[in-house]
């Protein structure tokens, strides 16, 4: 269970804040004074700090300074009071990871401190790359020897300690995060922080704002100076995924910073100057839409220098029984299924055949569901999946009831109830998905298929459009419709 | 040592008939922030009666002591205690005596107590109404 550190002299704020993080399964220690703090960290090598930035005695920035002594790629949250924020905004210019401002918003927190736990375990589990008939290794691992691969690995070594920019392209669910992990930890960078943001997970602004920070007043809302992730992450290595999703602005931003590591705070005029390696990824056809104008041709060719290109699972032959064996062992072991021995030749055979549209991700979440189904110590066909057992429903998901007055199919309910019944346990991805299909469906009827105007009335980019039309197999004719 | 610093607390309020108890503080956006852990917001209350007379206390102590930096960081604590449940006269008042510490005025600092000891109080009071009238279990 991942544990946090909270040093705080407030013993309401400590109470709030453990009762807060336990209901989200993580294990809070809670001390009041700077040197208990140090002496605990040493002692339990927390996940994630909370400091108060006001202590008995000291400053949050002197203790600050001496837990990066300890461990320099501690996520550390600091705590200030809402009117006091200098102290916190230059500790964030050190490389502190965020700031929350007191009275604490929970929710809010928790959200945050999940976030940290989560850069924290990319920047310190080892992605180890596993190619040869040998014990699995026990860390989170790239399994493969099919040629493509073995390609990808070779490419990992010659670009990891090169300090420049990576694109890595691929479908959904094919690795592209690992890959970056990978590049960050065998780069002359490992010892600095790792950031990894997602451009299509939060709005244009949100994310301008996210990566180059702001100034106070810039905007509605900014009522004090924010640190961007570029400022915070100087000498480290920032993730880009999904970059196709970034508006043109940011594009823009992003361009000056690879050219010249500069930029400018939003709402601000002051230069800053930073040091970061950018790692980028998308699974959107950057070149197309480069051609329709969607993506600046001259960042494209700044990002394009170096590229990894993740095959997809379908075409990594016999990486898929691999891969099978490495996500079965570690299935079990997580799941204390310690009796399995393995898969019949039957099973193992719809499992080789299966297309894997969802690549690695959902050959873990198969996996998974088969354990969960299995009543034996093999895995034989009737414990998998229906997705596997019955191959229509892969190439026609399961569509839910007609909304009468468009002819879009809208209704989750019949869906959901289904997949309960089924007992899945990818239920929230499935559910948006049947969400994301409705969506984009009607709105490109009300558009008449004009995925110019979708784009606008949806606020995303018409690469994503164009992303998800082929993913749902949606038909744009006069009436729009999802191809049964 | 609970019960003791109520009975202390319920001594020094002195609350003015025309203040509603709830403009004192904002119990919705207080228990929003706390993630709708009416609990929890239990818990905060009997902290602060616990803890809000004592720092004052000891806050005149060191104000009287010409220890600024301490004192600073008593008021400190006192306006992080407020403001968890969104009572601004109190936080303000809080921040006021934090501000004088901070620049080294005490005597300025003196002369705010009583403003930030009644704020205390009449804050206290309505945490107490709350608590009696929310009481855990009784939904």
């Amino acid at each position: 269970m991942p544990n946090v550190v909270v040093i705080d002299d407030d013993r309401s704020v400590c109470e709030m804040i453990r009762r807060s993080l336990e209901k989200i399964c993580l294990t809070v220690s809670s001390v009041a004074t700077a040197d208990d703090g140090l002496t605990l960290i040493r002692n339990v090598s927390p996940d994630v700090v909370l400091l108060d930035v006001m202590l008995p005695g000291t400053s949050g920035l002197e203790v600050f300074q001496k837990i990066r002594d300890i461990d320099r790629k501690l996520p550390i949250i600091f705590i200030t009071a809402g009117s006091d924020s200098s102290t916190a905004i230059r500790a964030m210019q050190l490389g502190g990871f965020d700031y929350v401002t007191k009275p604490l918003d929970l929710p809010a927190l928790s959200e945050l401190v999940e976030k940290a736990i989560a850069t924290r375990r990319m920047m310190n589990t080892p992605v180890a790359m596993h190619m040869s008939d040998g014990p699995f290794p026990e860390t989170e691992s790239f399994v493969g020897r099919s040629p493509a691969m073995l390609e990808v690995f070779k490419a990992i070594g010659r670009v990891a300690a090169q300090n420049v920019p990576v694109l890595i392209r691929g479908e959904s669910g094919t690795g592209k995060e690992l890959v970056a992990r990978a590049i960050y930890q065998n780069s002359a960078r490992s010892g600095e922080c790792f950031m990894a943001i997602n451009c299509a997970a939060m709005p244009d602004a949100l994310l301008e704002s996210e990566l180059f920070g702001h100034e106070k007043g810039a905007f509605t809302g900014a009522d004090k100076q924010r640190i961007g992730k570029f400022e915070a992450c100087s000498g480290g290595t920032i993730f880009l995924d999904e970059i196709g999703d970034m508006s043109p602005l940011v594009q823009g931003k992003i361009l000056r910073l690879l050219q010249q590591q500069e930029f400018e705070r939003v709402g601000g005029n002051k230069t800053i100057k930073t040091d970061v390696r950018i790692v980028t990824a998308t699974n959107l056809d950057l070149d197309q839409m480069v051609v329709d104008g969607e993506f600046r041709e001259d960042l494209f060719y700044r990002l394009n220098g170096i590229t990894i290109t993740l095959p997809p699972l379908r075409k990594r032959g016999e990486d898929v029984s691999l891969l099978l064996e490495y996500y079965l062992r570690v299935c079990a072991r997580e799941m204390n299924r310690h009796d399995c021995e393995g898969i019949s030749p039957e099973a193992l055979e719809m499992l080789t055949q299966y297309s894997w549209p969802g690549n690695v991700r959902e050959m873990q979440s198969v996996v998974r569901q088969s354990l969960l189904n299995a009543t034996g110590p093999v895995i034989v066909p009737s414990f998998l999946p229906p997705e596997l057992t019955t191959p229509m429903l892969s190439k026609t998901p399961e569509l839910p009831q007609i909304d009468n007055a468009t002819g879009v199919p809208s209704d989750l309910a019949p869906f959901v109830n289904r997949r309960l019944e089924a007992d899945s346990r990818n239920l929230y991805a499935e559910a948006l998905e049947q969400m994301e299909r409705y969506l984009i469906t009607r709105v490109l009827q009300a558009t008449e298929g004009n995925q110019t105007k979708a784009s606008e009335i949806l606020g995303i980019t018409r690469g994503k459009i164009r992303d998800r039309v082929n993913l749902f197999q949606i038909s744009l004719g006069t009436v729009v419709s999802v191809e049964e | 040592m609970r019960s003791e610093a109520k009975d202390a607390a319920k001594d020094e309020v002195k609350v003015s008939e025309s203040i509603e108890p709830y403009k004192l503080w904002n119990p919705d956006v207080a228990l929003r922030r706390m993630g709708a852990d009416t609990d929890l917001l239990h818990t905060m209350v009997d902290y602060f009666l616990e803890d809000s007379l004592l720092l004052l206390q000891e806050l005149r102590q060191r104000i009287d002591a010409g220890d600024a930096a301490e004192a600073s960081r008593i008021a400190h604590s006192l306006k992080g205690l407020c403001s968890n449940f969104e009572a601004e006269a109190a936080t303000r008042a809080g921040a006021a005596v934090e501000a004088a510490c901070m620049a080294g005025t005490l005597a300025e600092a003196s002369s705010l107590i009583p403003t930030l000891t009644e704020q205390l109080s009449q804050l206290s009071h309505a945490l107490m109404e709350w608590k009696e009238s929310h009481s855990l279990g009784a939904g």
